[in-house]
């Protein structure tokens, strides 16, 4: 009889030819393009594997798609993921088209390859080694996978409330998992939260003649004020008073485990293209900075005349997105009203649009999920295992985690080069493999226990 | 000058086809188009006219200028510049007409270089007409250099003033343009500011990054914010190191002029499109800023995400466009290096500096001979009071021709306060076109006898 990792191998060909048909359709959020489709064709992938799948529509969301295998027992194993992927710009520095997904060099590249759509793969993928090896599920398998993280997820919470029944469960696997520069495999136990703004100023009636900026000051200085407001070049500190009030730091536990967390600051250093982290931090402060501090981001910002050659104009308009990363307990509703309420007080007039909000979420580090998740890691890699107790990165685990009371780990197929959110996302291969060897075995000791 | 009202009245449609010819070639600088078709345009205006020589001549890499020449009855000679060239018509979708075609509409004539600076020519040339066919010729010599990179900052002018120095000997010369303001004066601006333009590059990281690395790196967007916000302050002044160590005290007599000039701070309001003047500059103060004292603006930034939604990205790079006004004698090269050195002591030796425009400023002494002729003709043709304005609050390359060739150089012309240049709908009013044709003939008239 072959044995499970013989036949997730046998799975990796029809699972990589699943998932570039994922990437073939594209669904961006911040768009809106492509993203119904997509959720029928994930619709369609999960009928074709045997599940029941419900397709749900709150009004102007993107829908969600539940999915449930039947299995022996009374356990429950719940996958979260997404099927949007970030918009592809700037398109000219793609290799490939982002669509139009490619293998080169044992690397599959393609927009949503690494984020998120081959750890949906992976996924499905571990279901059909189990059902072909046994004819059935160890235990009950459901995914809730939603169409709008990319966008903070901004109905997702809506949505579980909702159907809490259906995604009843005990356990969660989050949507990613990664290997470090050093091929270590991250298990992730918690995220940050986040506000992200749009933000807009309108200082004249028109555009005017930059003579005028004698007495006028135009948008794009204001806004570059505003922006300039937000955040202390010497430190990174964030100047919205107020901000820091409902900061929770780590527990002794989370400092202890974050402690054997390793961090390769030059590795990271070279990556990022930077001489130095912000505010001159090294080591495991910079760790500490990176994983329990909150943020403040500049990720678009526009006024005026961008083409070729000069314009001596001064903008009526000047419009910027700022992206907050949120620790536990902040509040991102509160967030924008001490951002709103800090531009008022420099009698600055910026109109305030919350774009997407989540909370932070931190899983207890000594629930018996967490060692089953990392020992199963461990044996099916044999890969070191680093428990890391939050990712920098953002979700809606708190909306899982707080609304289901589950334990949620993450782990899944992506590496430190995926890419994601830039030109040229990626995964490897055999990294690939190995993960929907990882996700059949999870699901087969979940069972067990 | 009832004949040449009459005669400039019986063929304003000859002069709005052919400033229809000219609103028709777009000549944007900013894109380096159309700029050879226009300045040919241009050279067989003058050739239809009547001039005894009209050249258009080239140095490398520039877009051409037009030299003509029409001969006169006294040995005087006027020069008039103006310009062929235009800014960029974006934003396309808020133009309400076509903006490379003429378009009447409630007596106003749309259409970009209406304003800045094709309407003025051609009431110039309609004013060489007029004379030619009441008076029987010309009562003065008369030059004009019109050039092609006024809106790119004229980038190539001092060099074609240097070739050309014979060719442009005159007495006087007639500035670009003129205003009406809020209450129908007429304007006579006797100098410019400077401008030193630059777009700024900043690179901080060596990719776009997931904006969850911004724990530990600042991305372009966030650093170009604080770079921007260095170089000026809320109350308006610039702080870069050194930047008002070669700015000159201001001459008495042109804050006289400033005084009587009519502006208060309903009309600076009114200009400025806004209620929120920069924070103590209203009254005196206001107008002390607006004509005599340096700028830095915001132009335009473009970093990171700016569509629909979330893109949750730290920007690799960003860029901007900063507009300095400079006031006499501030150097443009001089403003560079100090913007460079402040720059680096900022933290940002990353920072790309491409300098897009360098001018100096220029004032002509108020106590010339020819501002007086100028505002008494100004008075007598179009019957508006006239306001000398010592300066504009605007740029042109005065210092460039009234430096070499020392020349007392003044505006005048066919603008008025809501002509929306450099933005979209640019127009001017049909009776201003038409009135100033007569003051341009009467003034060279009057330039002839004196």
């Amino acid at each position: 009889m072959p044995t499970l990792k013989e036949i997730a191998k046998t799975q990796t060909g029809p699972a990589l030819d699943l998932v570039m048909t994922l990437v073939r359709q594209p669904s961006v959020a911040a768009t809106g393009e492509g993203v119904d489709a997509c959720a029928e064709v994930v619709r369609g992938v999960f009928e074709q594997a045997g599940a029941a799948v419900q397709v749900h529509r709150l009004e102007a969301a993107a829908p969600l798609v539940i999915a449930e295998f039947p299995g022996v027992g009374d356990r429950t194993l719940l996958f979260y993921n997404h099927y949007d992927v970030q918009p592809p710009d700037p398109i000219d520095e793609w290799t490939s088209p982002p669509f139009d997904p490619v293998v080169r060099d044992g690397l599959l590249y393609g927009r949503g390859v690494s984020d998120n759509k081959g750890d949906l793969t992976t996924r499905i993928a571990a279901v059909r080694t189990l059902q072909a090896l046994h004819g059935r599920l160890p235990c009950r398998v459901k995914f809730v996978v939603e169409g709008q993280e990319e966008i903070g997820s901004v109905h997702f919470g809506r949505y579980v409330e909702r159907h809490r029944d259906e995604l009843a469960a005990q356990a969660c696997i989050w949507e990613f998992g990664q290997r470090d520069l050093k091929e270590r495999l991250v298990v992730t136990l918690g995220i940050k939260g986040i506000c992200y703004l749009d933000l807009e100023i309108e200082a004249t009636s028109r555009d005017l003649h930059s003579s005028m900026g004698a007495i006028v000051d135009g948008a794009a200085t204001q806004m570059a004020w505003a922006l300039a407001s937000l955040k202390d070049p010497a430190t990174g500190r964030v100047l919205v008073e107020g901000f820091y009030d409902r900061v929770r730091g780590p527990s002794p536990r989370e400092l202890d485990a974050t402690r054997q967390v390793p961090f390769d600051e030059d590795d990271l250093k070279r990556h990022m293209g930077v001489a130095r982290f912000i505010g001159g931090v090294s080591g495991f402060d910079a760790q500490l900075q990176l994983l329990y501090q909150p943020t403040c981001t500049v990720c678009g910002f526009e006024s005026g005349y961008t083409g070729p050659g000069s314009k001596t104009v001064l903008p009526r308009r000047a419009r910027a997105k700022v992206d907050f990363r949120l620790v536990p307990d902040q509040d991102p509703e509160e967030v924008v009203a001490l951002v709103r309420r800090h531009f008022e007080r420099q009698g600055l007039e910026v109109k305030i649009t919350l774009l997407g909000g989540e909370r932070a979420y931190r899983t207890n580090l000594d629930d018996p999920f967490v060692g089953l998740v990392a020992e199963t890691a461990r044996e099916t890699t044999g890969r070191t295992i680093t428990v890391h107790p939050t990712s920098a990165g953002t979700g809606p685990m708190y909306d899982v985690g707080h609304t289901l009371g589950v334990p949620i780990v993450g782990i899944g197929g992506g590496y430190w080069g995926g890419r994601a959110h830039a030109p040229n996302e990626n995964i490897r291969l055999a990294d690939f493999e190995e993960t929907i060897y990882l996700m059949a075995r999870l699901i087969e000791r979940f069972g067990e226990a | 000058m009832d004949t040449l009202r009459a005669h400039v009245a019986a063929h304003l449609s000859d002069h709005l086809a052919e400033l229809d010819r000219l609103i028709r070639q777009p000549s944007v600088a900013a894109h380096g188009r159309g700029l050879e078709e226009t300045a040919h345009s241009v050279q067989v205006l003058f050739d239809e006219a009547g001039a005894s020589r009209a050249e258009v001549h080239r140095l490398p890499g520039a877009a051409p200028v037009v030299v003509a020449e029409f001969p006169g009855q006294s040995p005087r000679t006027l020069l008039f510049y103006n310009h062929y060239d235009v800014q960029p018509a974006e934003p396309l979708h808020e133009w309400t007409v076509p903006p490379f075609a003429l378009t009447q509409r409630d007596g106003r004539l749309y259409g970009r270089g209406t304003s800045d600076n094709k309407g003025d020519l051609i009431t110039r040339l309609a004013a060489l007409r007029a004379l030619r066919d009441t008076a029987g010729g010309l009562p003065c010599r008369v030059l004009f250099l019109i050039e092609g990179e006024e809106e790119i900052g004229s980038v190539h002018f001092p060099a074609y003033v240097e070739t050309l120095a014979d060719r442009l000997c005159a007495d006087a010369c007639v500035w670009e343009y003129g205003d009406r303001d809020l209450r129908g004066r007429i304007h006579v601006i006797a100098g410019v500011k400077g401008i030193c333009y630059v777009e700024l590059e900043v690179t901080s990281t060596n990719r776009d990054l997931h904006s969850m690395w911004g724990a530990l790196a600042n991305g372009s967007g966030t650093r170009l914010a604080w770079l921007l916000a260095g170089l000026r302050g809320p109350d308006g002044r610039v702080r870069i190191p050194g930047f008002y160590d070669a700015v000159l005290p201001l001459r008495p007599e042109a804050q006289v002029a400033a005084r009587r000039a009519p502006l208060d701070d309903s009309v600076l309001r009114a200009l400025a499109g806004t209620d929120r003047l920069m924070d103590g500059r209203t009254g005196a103060r206001g107008i002390d800023a607006y004509l005599f004292e340096p700028t830095c603006t915001v132009c335009g930034v473009q970093t990171g995400y700016t569509g629909e939604g979330m893109k949750t990205v730290l920007p690799r790079r960003a860029r901007a466009k900063v507009d300095f006004r400079l006031v006499p004698d501030q150097d443009p090269e001089e403003i560079v290096r100090l913007l460079r050195r402040h720059l680096d002591r900022q933290g940002f030796e990353d920072c790309t500096i491409t300098p897009l425009s360098a001018e100096r400023a220029f004032q002509t002494h108020l106590s010339d001979p020819f501002v007086a002729l100028a505002v008494a003709s100004a008075r007598e043709a179009t019957g508006r009071e006239v306001v000398l304005m010592p300066t504009s609050a605007g740029t042109g390359p005065m210092w460039a021709l009234g430096g070499p060739l020392r020349l007392p150089i003044l505006s005048i012309g066919a603008g008025y306060w809501g002509c929306s240049a450099h933005a979209p709908d640019e127009h001017i009013r049909t009776e201003d076109f038409e009135e100033t044709i007569v003051l341009m003939a009467h003034l060279l008239q009057r330039f002839a006898a004196s």
